[in-house]
């Protein structure tokens, strides 16, 4: 399991740091759709924060870790 | 005679034209814009080890929780402002004093938060800053957040970085109208003969990174790893456990906590109208817990503003070593909780959304810009089910006057 976890960590370091190919400034359509944005919309958002709540960990990259006490 | 005089009046009319080209254009800037969306959202659960009674009985909950938000943007400046009130109706808080629909049953939390953040065009920098309050009935927390981005000339790369901080209160009583003033903490009513706690603050430090790059004009990748430690009181003062001697205490858990979550993102724009997005995310933290979490997305253009996004998420967890069921504990053991959100469980969530983003202009400063339903059914391999549904409306209101430039100026 933890073999596999370095690989795939390893490959994802590769396909981030490689010489990634150039995108000019009209290739950049699909890249701009708002569907393609790395952070979860607001709505996602909520279930990011209910998750943070009901499960023992908190997801990463989210708004909220605490600021209120989530009631059981 | 006619032909030639409507002739030399096109071509006056021509050259008057082009020569005021020549000297000055009409431009129209945007002096200011604001952003409004409101977000109402629903979550409700249901299962049978509630914390509250020592990890056996009902955890039926229902929040509902509207929340507006604003984005005031002039110039390279933008004020940020997001208020929201949860309405928060739990049957297991209500056993805290086993009073049926005392006033335990249904509480609100309610808060508000202000930023500012500063843009800097020619070095690609955005720097913010934000704080704010959320109160309950046995809650008070102050945010502090710094953050700050970069995006490399190309466009190519974006590197995140925040820094919060919270400062919380944990004593019961300022929402109480025969108080209004923190009083004590909030215990079962059957150990309220003592006071468990002599702390009552909790501190919760995050720092969080993000990183993006931009692999090719069809996919993105995403890093985020965050360090967060927390502090101070961490047990829930009104949650009992009951121990193999049949004895009752409240929860007891360490006063420190250090837990690392990283995520990985990849979003590929397949075709002319599927978005496929994968993630996934890995936590360990110093309790015990190690979890593992995948989730998969589809978003589907039906046409170019409405998209379906049929998602699914599978999460694994290990328990905290302070996790023992009812009646498991022995009374030598120093920490104890029966709180099954740090017990050993496997969930699955599957759900739809549902976007119109249409960008129409309604007159010369109304847009609206979209609107978002997301719903989402949870299962938890201990028998809790829940189910959110959230909504999101958003507009936009611009001011732009129209400027006549000379060019050459």
């Amino acid at each position: 399991m933890h073999s596999l976890q370095k690989k795939i960590t390893a490959l994802l370091c590769v396909i981030a740091f490689s010489s990634c190919a150039g995108v000019k400034p009209y290739q950049r359509s699909r890249l701009n759709d708002h569907e393609m944005e790395i952070e979860h919309n607001s709505t996602a958002q909520f279930e990011d924060y209910y998750q943070s709540i009901r499960e023992g960990s908190v997801p990463p990259g989210t708004g909220k870790t605490t600021d209120g006490c989530g009631c059981k | 005679m006619k032909i030639k005089y409507i002739l030399i009046g096109l071509l006056a009319s021509a050259l008057s034209v082009k020569a005021q080209k020549s000297d000055s254009v009409f431009q129209k800037k945007n002096i200011s814009k604001t952003d409004v969306q409101l977000l109402f959202s629903y979550y409700g659960q249901d299962g049978n080890n509630s914390a509250v009674t020592g990890g056996i009985g009902t955890e039926k909950l229902n929040v509902y929780a509207p929340n507006l938000s604003l984005a005031y943007s002039k110039g390279k400046s933008t004020i940020h402002f997001d208020g929201g009130v949860d309405v928060i109706s739990s049957a297991s808080t209500d056993n805290i004093d086993f009073v049926v629909s005392s006033p335990s049953k249904v509480d609100n939390r309610v808060y508000s938060h202000v930023g500012y953040e500063r843009s800097f065009p020619k070095s690609n920098l955005i720097l913010g800053a934000k704080t704010g309050f959320s109160i309950e009935s046995d809650y008070l927390s102050f945010p502090v957040l710094l953050n700050a981005s970069y995006t490399t000339p190309d466009l190519s790369r974006t590197f995140y970085f925040s820094f919060e901080s919270f400062f919380d209160d944990l004593r019961w009583g300022r929402l109480n109208p025969d108080y209004r003033r923190p009083v004590n903490l909030v215990y079962p009513a059957e150990l309220r003969y003592k006071n468990w706690f002599d702390i009552y603050r909790r501190y919760t430090n995050n720092f969080k990174l993000a990183f993006s790059q931009v692999i090719n004009e069809r996919m993105v990748l995403g890093f985020l790893p965050s360090l967060s430690y927390q502090s101070g009181l961490l047990s829930t003062p009104f949650q009992r456990v009951y121990f193999n001697n049949d004895s009752l205490r409240v929860e007891n858990l360490p006063e420190q906590r250090f837990k690392i979550p990283v995520g990985v993102r990849l979003n590929y724009f397949a075709g002319s109208r599927t978005i496929l997005k994968a993630e996934y995310n890995f936590y360990c933290d110093d309790w015990g817990i190690l979890a593992n979490a995948i989730q998969l997305e589809t978003a589907v253009k039906v046409r170019p503003e409405f998209t379906l996004s049929p998602f699914f998420r599978f999460y694994h967890q290990s328990a905290a070593r302070y996790f023992a069921p009812y009646k498991v504990h022995a009374l030598s053991e120093e920490f104890y909780t029966s709180d099954y959100d740090l017990s050993k469980f496997d969930s699955y969530k599957v759900g739809i959304g549902f976007r119109y983003a249409p960008f129409s202009y309604w007159g010369k400063k109304f847009s609206f810009n979209e609107i978002d339903l997301r719903y989402s059914a949870y299962f938890q391999s201990n028998g809790l089910h829940a189910q959110s549904i959230t909504l999101l409306l958003s507009t936009s209101f611009q001011k732009a006057k129209s400027i006549l430039e000379n060019e050459n100026q």
